[in-house]
């Protein structure tokens, strides 16, 4: 038996639920092993302090009031849909992040983009060089390298900013 | 006696009555995981309480199958986590531990000098280890479903009951050759 092995089996042996084979192969690693004798160790002493815990008793008055609690939230939403009682901070506050976000990433990114276009260059030809009469050359809108860097970054502010979003709507169940 | 998937069943089709039972079943499991994680009585009994409200309502949101127990212990888990994470911020403020004291006289335990100890030990260890070894050693919850309940793989479950149960035990020895 190899250490991998050896430590999918720990649950399993310290619950008396290993069977013959194994046991006795488990045992043989552990005696030549001491990482994981150590990890059983661990194991048997940590499940031993815990079980001398106490234990909390039931009662009665906790599903009473839980279920108060309940039907007074259903109500409540029965007779004024915006002030459910959800027993934690309501969900307008995640919204409004959102929105002042949303709200910043887009004055950013104007920003970002106005920042990117350079004044067209107006350049005033004389006849000498030519042989024509004066006129004007103008140089069309160009990126500024800069402005494409600041660009680039705020894609990735906007993503990571979303992602935030998702993870912790997720972890709200 | 209706297995929670019935219960979950009768709850969604309007009978908040029956979800009373599983209140009454796993209400002394709940909240003496959340006393054991947060170390504090009296808020766990009202974080238990709002574990509760918080599964009634996701099980009325939701339509998909929920496994209860372990989703149960994701909600209270995930509650206790945002206690101690805000714990953190506020300045600590003298707590009245009657009540803690109370539960410890009451408990039927062969040795309370040990059981101080032993809690003492828990709140010393990293709340992911400590959240991880009560799973696994108290509530006799499976890797897999430590996993489901912390958003992990069945591995990753099985490596932080292995590295907390070694950091229960350095601990728990430390203090013990202290007091000695």
């Amino acid at each position: 038996m190899k250490c991998d092995e050896c430590a999918k089996y720990l649950q399993e042996y310290v619950d008396g639920e290993l069977n013959t084979a194994s046991h006795a192969s488990f045992e043989t690693h552990i005696g030549q092993c001491n990482m994981c004798s150590t990890r059983l160790e661990a194991s048997l002493s940590t499940r031993k302090a815990l079980g001398c815990l106490g234990e909390i008793q039931q009662e009665n008055e906790f599903t009473t009031s839980v279920m108060t609690k309940i039907k007074d939230a259903q109500l409540i939403s029965s007779t004024s849909k915006e002030h459910q009682y959800t027993g934690r901070a309501p969900n307008w506050f995640n919204w409004r992040i959102l929105a002042v976000g949303a709200v910043a990433a887009a004055a950013a990114f104007t920003i970002g983009l106005y920042s990117m276009l350079k004044p067209n260059q107006i350049t005033q030809v004389p006849p000498a060089t030519t042989g024509n009469p004066m006129y004007t050359i103008v140089t069309p809108v160009a990126m500024r390298p800069s402005a494409l860097w600041l660009l680039v970054l705020l894609f990735f502010l906007v993503i990571a900013a979303g992602i935030i979003v998702i993870y912790s709507r997720r972890n709200r169940t | 006696m209706l297995d929670d998937r019935d219960i979950i069943a009768l709850t969604r089709s309007g009978s908040s009555d029956s979800f009373s039972e599983v209140v009454e079943r796993y209400q002394a499991p709940i909240r003496r995981y959340l006393f054991r994680i947060t170390g504090d009585y009296l808020t766990a009994q009202d974080m238990a309480q709002e574990t509760f409200i918080n599964a009634y309502q996701s099980i009325l949101k939701t339509k998909s199958e929920i496994l209860f127990k372990p989703w149960l212990y994701r909600i209270a888990t995930n509650n206790a986590y945002q206690y101690l994470r805000h714990k953190k911020l506020v300045v600590f403020t003298s707590q009245d531990d009657s009540k803690n004291q109370q539960i410890q006289d009451s408990a039927d335990s062969p040795n309370c000098e040990d059981r101080i100890a032993v809690e003492e030990a828990l709140m010393k260890i990293p709340a992911k280890h400590r959240a991880c070894i009560l799973l696994h050693w108290v509530e006799g919850l499976k890797y897999v479903e430590i996993g489901v309940i912390l958003g992990i793989s069945e591995e990753a479950a099985r490596k932080r009951v292995t590295r907390g149960s070694e950091e229960f035990k350095k601990v728990f020895i430390e203090a013990e050759g202290v007091e000695r």
